[in-house]
């Protein structure tokens, strides 16, 4: 008696194909993000694992060591500069005045479901 | 040997293909002075149209409180049941939070942006509308001295929380994370059926203070380094304390509360104003009731936790128990 006939393996082999491609959908992305919105709305996603520089409505900001921080901003509170950098899943920055907001998104699976404080 | 290979891969596989994720619903969008965002395995057009139905309300600087606050009387209903609550709050945990500071508040310009030291005479001015015997509520009418300015930027943020719980349980809806800027509610079970993983951060800014593993409830929090302002050279806290008309001094630099069920939510964003107005010496009660719990941060590093709370400090954080 055969162990694995044709049949069996051609069933493997193709409920494997379709499990490799939902992993691929499931794990792709990998690496950690911040998402750049403006009144709400996703305007900019930036990956953290390349330094960079760039700018949304007058505000700077700056991606170095898998973080971000804004570097500048024409509000008057400055509370998104005092804010500092940012790297955790879920951390976010918030400019009320601007309405500007960076949230962390990453694959992390242990990590918080929210961040307070 | 051999045999139990085939299932063990299909098992493997199913596994795998089975992790295509629900449908999660989230949106972001400014109100009540903050950031608003909300996560929900259902459709959330309607979560968000009662936190913006609320701020349209209870905003100090817009709509309705704006009129109510220059005039003696409202039957706004919002302005009603909100003062209500709080009432009920003050008259079980005291007076630190007084939602009749609405002169002091705009004086220190706090939540405007513009910030300045006012004067001793100013000073004494607002203080002399405030008092929470200037507020009256009856049948739907809520009356207050014409000079006395409501502010609930103590409370607001958590009472909207409580209005989202009442519509979420309503729709049966089965998971959201809502946040309300310092207040958020945990509702429902998470689709993986764990607890909900709460991340305090650090009010230094660096390594978190740990992690709160909880069932569904309302967290808010006070204090933390981005709620300070500077002006004139001089750092401030952006709380005040209602009976001096200054900037709050406290030893607390961090304050987590957690509450449970209805009403929850104006109660943990009242609780952490309190207790961060309260500072360490006024700590023992809280850590020790039953219907809340928190997790307090002081200036000399040491952590305060609530029993029965399942949280776990961060090692190189700063702060330990
Ligand atoms: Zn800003």
């Amino acid at each position: 008696m055969k162990l694995i006939t044709l049949r069996d393996l051609a069933i493997i082999l193709s409920i494997l194909i379709i499990s490799v491609i939902f992993l691929a959908i499931n794990f792709r992305d990998n690496g950690t993000y911040a998402e750049i919105s403006y009144d709400g709305k996703v305007v900019k996603t930036v990956s953290l694992s390349e330094d960079s520089e760039f700018s949304v409505n007058d505000i700077k900001f700056s991606v170095k060591e898998n973080s971000v921080c804004v570097v500048s901003s024409p509000c008057p509170d400055k509370i998104c500069v005092k804010t500092g950098a940012i790297k955790r899943n879920g951390e976010t920055i918030i400019c009320l005045p601007e309405k500007v907001s960076v949230r962390i998104i990453s694959d992390d699976k242990v990590s918080a479901d929210i961040i307070v404080g | 040997m051999k045999k139990s290979f085939i299932p063990l891969i299909i098992s493997t596989v199913m596994i795998f293909s089975g992790c295509q994720k629900n449908k999660i619903y989230t949106s972001d969008f400014f109100a009540m002075d903050t950031l608003c965002s909300i996560k929900s395995d259902i459709d959330i057009k309607e979560t968000e149209a009662v936190i913006l139905t609320c701020n349209a309300s209870l905003d100090m600087y817009s709509g309705e409180l704006l009129k109510f606050n220059e005039i003696e009387e409202t039957d706004n209903a919002y302005i009603y049941d909100i003062t209500e609550k709080t009432l009920s709050l003050v008259s079980l945990y005291g007076e630190n939070v007084d939602i009749t500071s609405g002169e002091l508040t705009s004086l220190w310009g706090i939540s405007s942006g513009n910030k300045t030291v006012p004067s001793e005479d100013e000073i004494k001015n607002s203080l002399s509308t405030m008092g929470y015997e200037k507020i009256f509520l009856k049948d739907g009418i809520v009356s207050k001295e014409k000079e006395t300015k409501l502010d609930f930027g103590a409370v607001a943020k958590g009472y909207a929380c409580d209005l989202v719980y009442k519509n979420l349980s309503e729709k049966n809806c089965g998971y959201a994370i809502v946040s309300v800027g310092s207040s958020s509610l945990l509702f429902g079970e998470k689709p993986d059926k764990t607890d909900f993983k709460i991340e305090i951060k650090n009010p230094d800014g660096n390594i978190p203070l740990g992690m709160i593993e909880t069932k569904s409830c309302f967290v808010s929090t006070s204090g933390g380094y981005e709620r300070f302002f500077e002006a004139d050279g001089k750092t401030y806290s952006h709380i005040l304390d209602t009976k001096t008309g200054y900037p709050v001094k406290t030893d607390i630099v961090s304050v987590t509360v957690l509450c449970y069920g209805e009403n929850g939510g104006i109660k943990s964003d009242f609780l952490a104003t309190d207790i961060f107005i309260g500072g360490t010496e006024n700590l023992s009660k809280h850590l020790s009731s039953d219907d809340y719990k928190i997790v307090v941060a002081d200036k000399n590093k040491k952590l305060y936790v609530s029993e029965g709370i399942e949280f776990t400090p961060y090692e190189n954080s700063g702060y330990s128990l």
